[in-house]
């Protein structure tokens, strides 16, 4: 079970890190923020997030004074991870719009406040913690952010293939905006089925087996859509191209 | 959210150009541009020439317009000259093409 539930997640954080750091160095090139935007939460999300946090859970009973800072870690990556996507959402689907800049200027904002209260008050020693509303605060506003993230990119697919239809709109480009919907948006379902797994079972430090291997289940889904969508085999660009002629 | 120079021009000539009055102009190629997946704000001409030739032409037979494809063939002509003005942020279609070639 164990085994099955790592497949997921190991996938994801190769996926990520491979286009997290093409996005980077890509950034370095054209200093084009969006870039740095999608770069650099698949790497916060993906290689820095997950093991930092697997090791920091599975040590906390046995070397506390490493675990804590390796949680701590975790969850400043999380809320990067949270915070990079809801401001690309801003920027590239709404520039123009005062709620959007209110949430992707707040959303930094308080997810740093809670992370400097927790580090200040033992907040990342899961022993000894308490599940309050302050607790579930940082869940709740990643998961709205990352919702966010990945209905807006679904929303703006949808006017991408009615503009495919009428010859506006490239099929590749078309659905890529499908694809880091659902990719982003897989984000936010495995963010809920680990609250879901605490808020059950009032225990953050081992998720329960069957929620372990939906997130990694999800993972893999999140893993293929962002692969699909910026490292797409010729293979698949041309059955895109493909359909698109054919329709 | 203001709109764009192809919306406005469309729209000012339709109310020019037609019997339909300043909201119902604006209606009809709100309607086309809805349709077509494209937004008032961020249309350019060239998109806005092909809502031309390939929406506009039946919303306006629909809407009473007489003698729509003379009309629409005319505008279709005269959008490309339009001043679209200045560059202005990104369209997600720009970010999500580039973010491809990264």
């Amino acid at each position: 079970m164990e085994l099955l539930a790592a497949v997921g997640v190991v996938t994801f954080t190769v996926v990520a890190l491979v286009i997290g750091l093409r996005m980077l160095i890509s950034w370095t090139r054209t200093r084009e923020v969006t870039e740095l935007l999608v770069g650099l939460p698949l790497l916060c999300l993906g290689p820095l997030a997950f093991p930092s946090g697997i090791i920091g859970f599975r040590t906390l009973e046995t070397a506390p004074q490493v675990a804590i800072p390796l949680i701590g870690f975790a969850a400043l990556m999380l809320a990067i991870g949270g915070c990079c996507p809801a401001i690309f959402t801003y920027r590239v689907f709404r520039p123009r719009s005062g709620f959007a800049r209110g949430a992707a200027i707040a959303l930094p904002i308080v997810l740093a406040l809670d992370w400097i209260l927790r580090c200040s008050t033992g907040g990342f020693d899961y022993r000894s913690i308490h599940y309050d509303s302050l607790f579930y605060l940082p869940w709740i506003l990643r998961i709205a952010a990352l919702s966010w993230a990945g209905g807006e990119s679904l929303r703006y697919w949808r006017l991408m293939r009615r503009r495919l239809a009428l010859g506006l709109a490239d099929p590749v480009v078309t659905n890529r905006f499908a694809l880091w919907g659902i990719g982003i948006g897989c984000g936010a379902i495995s963010t809920l089925l680990a609250l879901l797994s605490i808020v059950l079972t009032s225990d953050a430090v081992g998720l329960d087996a069957r929620y372990s291997l939906g997130i990694s289940a999800v993972a893999l889904i999140s893993a293929i859509t962002l692969f699909l969508a910026f490292l797409p085999p010729q293979r698949y660009i041309r059955f895109l191209e493909a359909r698109a002629e054919s329709a | 959210m203001g709109d764009s120079a192809a919306f406005e021009w469309i729209c000012d000539q339709l109310e020019e150009r037609t019997a339909l009055n300043r909201l119902e102009a604006r209606g009809t190629v709100r309607l086309a541009l809805k349709k077509a997946g494209l937004e008032p704000s961020r249309v350019v001409p060239a998109q806005m020439k092909v809502l031309i030739e390939k929406r506009l032409c039946d919303e306006l037979a629909a809407c009473g317009v007489g003698d729509a494809t003379r009309l629409c063939d005319s505008l279709a002509a005269a959008v490309g000259a339009i001043d679209a003005g200045p560059p202005g942020v990104d369209s997600p279609d720009d970010v999500f093409r580039r973010l491809g070639r990264s």
